[in-house]
């Protein structure tokens, strides 16, 4: 243990100390569940120590603590919005069930970053990055699938790399 | 959610940050030719040399590689499964956001407007204290003082109770959706937010959610964000976005409406787009569901009730209720009779 992370540590129990039981509550009024709060909140303090080399740059600990909390509530909803998709897909496609629940969750967790890779993406440019990418299709395939021109699939390839690379 | 036109250099490597503009536009371009399924030998040849010239253009591509590796990394198997389920994901999402923008402005009709003024209650004096009623086949939509958007459908009661420390809505009978306001102005900060229904409470924070009240029937369904749903002093279960809910008086739990078993055929968000949107519902359920929405009930002799109705009807046009009985009448194989004190669906061979 150097001392940089000793120190990382002290600043953490101190932070849990005085603001953990407020964190919970405020996590708890968007939630709505006390068992799933109080979760949230340990992931919050778990996420500090795992990302920051030093808290003392942290002015207003309740605005620090509350951003990170609500990007991982986005995070939750997000995923419980790919596990939902999941299901249904499987209704249309039973024999491609993942039978295996690790397998379905590090599915879910491969999902929930491409899926963040193509956030603030146009659908339609979207959907030709993923017939491209998961389905393997050429341009002209998914110039006819979608039906426009293969022009414009190569316009939207680029909006998507360019998005890709930029925002990540 | 940020959305960059221009690639940040990667902060955590201070040599990336010499990568120019200009080289990630040549590396776009390639990337764009190379995956096109029409590429040549020559082609690849070409941009394994434009790779060799610098090392930032290497450099650039395994930043791309690593990225694109996300997907790369997806087994064959369940390529198939990870494309319907991405895309699932992002139409539910914009129906979710075309739904926000839809929500009409109803017609104004008569409001049953009962205001008493200041009480004493267990929360502190009550703010106000006003009842909302709809009429038999009226809609309404009512924005109440937190910003709060209350829209009631046919034949609904509400009583809307703020104090200093609670908003809630008690719907005492028929069909409510609500977005709830910021509560901006309140001396507290932003206040709890509840429904009372005859069978549970339910506790939302900045979300969008409907409310079916029949008999002894509570229906829940959630457009956006989440809902609590508390019964008795059972510990609450959460509502996502999409789920619907029926609580029973005779059930202590919710239970959740799935594709796979008790169906909800009718689109629980259908009347507030001012449509009714069924899909596979038996007739005697829709004859019931129409009923609602006019004085005269609609009702199915035995040998049609288990008919089957999909489909779209207008609520916003005069007499929808005629409407879609004419639409049923021609599809299915059946007369509607006027008795007087009801409309009868008979069986009528075509």
């Amino acid at each position: 243990m150097s001392s940089v992370n000793s120190l990382l540590q002290e600043e953490v129990h101190a932070l849990y100390l005085s603001h953990h039981c407020w964190l919970v509550s405020w996590i708890r009024r968007r939630l709505g569940c006390v068992h799933h709060s109080s979760d949230l909140a340990q992931d919050t303090f778990v996420r500090i120590i795992d990302r920051s080399a030093s808290l003392s740059h942290v002015l207003e600990p309740k605005a620090f603590l509350s951003t990170i909390a609500h990007g991982l509530m986005v995070d939750h909803i997000r995923r419980k919005e790919l596990e939902q998709a999941y299901l249904q897909a499987v209704s249309y496609l039973p024999q491609r069930e993942i039978s295996s629940p690790e397998d379905r969750m590090r599915f879910i967790e491969a999902l929930m970053r491409i899926d963040g890779l193509l956030d603030g993406l146009n659908p339609k440019t979207r959907r030709a990055f993923m017939l491209s990418r998961i389905e393997g299709m050429t341009y002209p395939e998914i110039a006819q699938q979608l039906s426009v021109s293969l022009r414009t699939v190569e316009t939207y390839m680029a909006e998507a790399i360019r998005h890709v690379l930029a925002n990540n | 959610m940020k959305i960059n036109h221009s690639i940040q250099p990667d902060t955590t490597d201070p040599a990336e940050g010499a990568i120019s503009q200009l080289i990630y536009e040549e590396l776009i371009a390639w990337s764009v030719r190379l995956n096109s399924g029409l590429a040549t030998e020559l082609e690849f040849n070409d941009f394994k040399k434009w790779c060799a010239q610098d090392p930032l253009h290497e450099r650039a591509w395994n930043k791309l590689q690593l990225l694109e590796q996300n997907v790369s990394s997806l087994s064959p198997e369940s390529r198939l499964i990870a494309s319907e389920t991405l895309g699932l994901a992002s139409e539910q999402r914009l129906v979710n956001l075309k739904r926000r923008r839809t929500v009409k402005l109803l017609g104004s009709a008569a409001i049953g407007l009962f205001v008493t003024g200041l009480l004493a209650n267990n929360y502190g004096l009550l703010l106000q204290d006003n009842y909302y009623v709809t009429a038999i086949g009226k809609r309404e939509k009512v924005v109440l003082a937190d910003g709060t958007t209350l829209l009631l459908n046919t034949n609904s009661k509400v009583n809307v109770k703020f104090s200093l420390f609670k908003r809630e809505i008690v719907l005492h009978q028929g069909e409510i959706y609500i977005e709830t306001g910021k509560d901006n102005d309140s001396i507290f900060g932003r206040r709890a937010f509840w429904v009372q229904t005859e069978q549970a409470a339910f506790e939302a924070i900045g979300t969008q959610f409907a409310v079916n009240q029949q008999s002894s029937i509570t229906r829940l369904h959630v457009v956006e964000g989440v809902v609590a749903m508390h019964i008795a002093s059972n510990p609450p279960v959460l509502a996502y976005a999409n789920d619907t809910y029926t609580l029973r008086s005779d059930a202590s739990h919710p239970v959740k409406n799935d594709s796979s078993r008790d169906r909800l055929n009718l689109d629980p968000m259908g009347w507030v787009n001012g449509v009714l949107v069924s899909k596979q519902m038996r007739l005697q359920d829709f004859a019931a569901e129409l009923s609602r929405y006019q004085n005269t009930p609609v009702v199915c002799e035995p040998s049609v009730s288990e008919l089957i109705v999909s489909g779209v009807f207008q609520l916003d046009r005069p007499d929808p209720i005629d409407h879609a009985l004419k639409a049923i009448a021609r599809a299915l194989p059946v007369s509607i009779q006027n008795q007087g004190n009801a409309l009868l669906i008979t069986y009528h061979k075509k």
